[in-house]
């Protein structure tokens, strides 16, 4: 019985995260100035938007599909905080304002996919377009500003030498693993993706579920959005673009299954860890920026890879 | 549940609402609009410094006779006497590596290592144009104890986190093209109004002072597009019987300037000019054109590219601007490598290069020397 629950215990480490300790390795070796806490705090810097984006996706992977319209919704809020704040809103209202919006934009997205019954693919790129418009118009194009001095008490502040953005992270991790772990709602979400008719006949609605999902999600993005904001410090309205994918991938990379309703948040740490901290050496070692998606693209594909194998040698 | 369902309703076609309204507004009403915001900026940007500034808020340009500029000649015939007294490590972050125009910049800036003796780090973000990675890759920089940052910002605004923490750390900022929406050590690179100001001042001539333009406008509210379209639009004003006839962007791509030409010639059959806020939009627009053998119309674009130019030399197009990003990336390396031998400060925040002085315009006359001597982009052929 103990045997097995190590075994367990090992099996649940991603193959990520033994990936990411070569890495780190071979990076430091390849320059000196890699392997210091200012540039590993660089790096949990540069991971927190998207990493907190991740963990809201994990959720809707958990339910076997994906949100595209995250990345929008992170460059949504950013652009409609401060135009907002720009029309006389207090900042900070303003952002939660903009947090309700995105979550009410996930609750619209769960009821498309759950009561039509739409492949979230679809449904949520439809939204990625809609919700992009709209940033698109509010800001007309260009780049928004607001000036204050909150963004540098959220991205300056440091608490334990990292910066109180990072704690922003830390707490998201901590709700979303509180919800998926310990409340029947994340219960639920683990059964949607693996097993929905077991949900129904438990007599839970999968549809409500999912819209909830949805929401949470959204909710989650809009933190991320805020945080985004803070970090560059005016309303971009293509900001994110793109990170909808690059969450996917760090959700996959961490272990989460697309298939069983399997994995969790803890996973998608290493997922975007791994991405983050590759970048971040390229850069520091400076390898020309032409070769630096080729050598992403190798390094994800071969995590996935190892995974797989991993995972079917398991399996036999 | 029924309440539920309702309010779904609602807010789906509160959704769609907004997505209609903003598909039929006009686009030549879009671009109004995002002049009158540009402005809007501009204004408050004043209050904010009573200084002596241009309209953005930042200082305004400080032209140069060539004899003042540290470096001699444009383009690929850049030279200089300036020479790095120690080792110095400047870093150059481009706005992206898909465009040849980053890449020769990128390339100015390792000319310059190897002419002054620096070693020279040349990024770009992988995601095109996102200045979210621009500000990570200037925290990466910072890691890695660089004496000077040059940087053709993705945003004015966005960059300025960057820029801040750069110069917390004692490193000098040095801005090509978009300038940080503060003033730093130093802005180079063409002054984009100057460059659509006098693009649309010849062709004006050219065409006698009348007739119907069409404007091939860059991404909204890019604030380089919003400063070259002022330009031209402020030239076009002097001409009163030139009417600019429609006006949409194009999004500096050349099949979006083929289809809106395609569009708008359906509509406007009497054209007798076309400006296109670089040249793969103007390129498309040509295209277009031909294609419906409109064949006398005028043509005008920037940058001066390989395509632009040839279609200048064989007289399809009738102008584009060169507008050297690799002299651009190697004149912000001499100021930066003075800076650092001496404390030498620039006459200016803002230097442009190049300047009316080096004779920028590739039109007819001057396409063969341009292409023989000059072109920036045999640095990345």
């Amino acid at each position: 019985m103990q045997k097995a629950s190590m075994k367990q215990r090992i099996k649940n480490i991603p193959p990520v995260a033994y990936m990411l300790v070569v890495i780190i390795i071979v990076f430091s070796f390849m320059d000196p100035h890699y392997l210091s806490f200012s540039n590993f705090r660089n790096v949990l810097i540069q991971a927190t938007p998207l990493m907190i984006v991740a963990f809201g996706q994990t959720c809707i992977v958990l339910t076997q599909g994906t949100d595209l319209s995250l990345g929008a919704q992170v460059s949504f809020v950013t652009v409609f905080t401060v135009f907002l704040a720009q029309h006389g809103i207090i900042l900070e209202v303003a952002m939660l304002i903009a947090v309700c919006t995105t979550t009410l934009i996930g609750a619209v997205n769960g009821i498309i996919v759950a009561k039509g019954n739409i492949p979230p693919f679809i449904a949520t790129y439809g939204m990625q377009n809609i919700v992009n418009s709209i940033s698109l118009l509010l800001t007309a194009g260009s780049s928004i500003y607001f000036d204050s001095f909150t963004y540098r008490i959220v991205t300056e502040t440091t608490i334990l030498f990292v910066p109180l953005m990072v704690w922003v992270a830390v707490l998201v991790f901590v709700l979303v693993w509180i919800v998926l772990r310990k409340t029947k709602f994340g219960t639920n979400i683990h059964g949607l993706g693996g097993n929905r008719e077991a949900l129904t006949l438990a007599g839970i609605s999968p549809v409500k579920c999912l819209i909830k999902t949805f929401a949470f999600a959204g909710f989650i993005a809009g933190i991320a959005g805020v945080i985004t904001l803070c970090r560059v410090e005016s309303g971009q309205p293509t900001v994110a673009t793109g990170w909808e994918f690059q969450a996917v991938a760090a959700t996959l990379l961490g272990g989460t299954s697309m298939r069983e309703g399997k994995g969790g948040v803890t996973g998608t740490i290493f997922g975007v860890l791994l991405i983050q901290i590759i970048k971040n050496g390229l850069n520091v070692v400076g390898v020309q920026s032409t070769y630096q998606n080729a050598i992403i693209g190798s390094i994800v594909l071969a995590a996935i890879i190892i995974d797989a194998v991993v995972r079917i040698r398991s399996e036999k | 549940m029924k309440k539920r369902t309702v309010v779904s309703i609602l807010l789906t076609l509160a959704m769609a609402c907004t997505l209609f309204t903003g598909c039929s507004t006009p686009t030549q009403e879009t671009s109004g609009d995002s002049d009158k915001k540009e402005e809007q900026t501009e204004s408050t940007d004043k209050e904010d410094d009573g200084k002596e500034e241009s309209a953005t808020g930042l200082s305004k340009a400080t032209i140069l006779s060539a004899d003042k500029l540290p470096i001699t000649g444009i383009g690929t015939t850049v030279a200089t006497d300036v020479k790095a007294k120690e080792s110095y490590k400047i870093g150059y972050i481009a706005k992206n590596t898909t465009n040849p125009y980053m890449n020769a910049q990128a390339e100015g800036v390792k000319k310059a290592g190897e002419d002054m003796g620096f070693e020279a780090v040349t990024q770009a973000p992988s995601t095109a144009d996102s200045v979210e990675e621009q500000v990570k890759l200037m925290e990466d920089m910072i890691q890695q104890d660089m004496d000077v940052i040059i940087v053709h910002c993705a945003d004015s605004n966005g960059i300025m986190p960057g820029v801040r923490k750069a110069q917390e750390a004692g490193i000098l900022v040095l801005t090509i093209g978009t300038p940080a929406s503060e003033d730093t050590f130093l802005r180079t690179g063409v002054d984009y109004y100057e460059t659509g100001y006098t693009i649309a001042k010849e062709m004006a001539e050219e065409l006698g002072g009348k007739g119907n333009i069409i404007i091939l406008e860059g991404p909204p509210g890019a604030a380089n597009a919003i400063e070259r379209l002022n330009g031209i639009n402020d030239a076009l004003a002097e001409y009163p019987d030139i009417e600019v006839v429609a006006s949409q962007t194009a999004n500096f791509k050349r099949t979006e300037g083929m289809s809106v030409t395609e569009n708008l010639i359906q509509k406007h059959t009497d054209i007798q000019g076309l400006i296109g806020c670089n040249d793969e939009s103007a390129l498309g627009g040509m295209q277009a054109l031909k294609a419906a053998n409109m064949n006398d119309v005028l043509i005008a674009g920037f940058d001066g590219s390989v395509d632009a130019t040839s279609a200048v030399a064989s007289g399809d197009m009738f102008a584009t601007y060169n507008t050297d990003p690799y002299g651009s990336g190697y004149i912000a390396c001499a100021y930066a490598v003075m800076n650092l031998n001496d404390g030498t400060e620039p006459e200016g925040k803002f230097i442009p290069f190049p300047t009316a002085e080096a004779q920028p315009v590739i039109n007819s006359e001057t396409v063969a020397n341009y292409q023989d001597n000059i072109a920036w982009w045999k640095a990345v052929q």
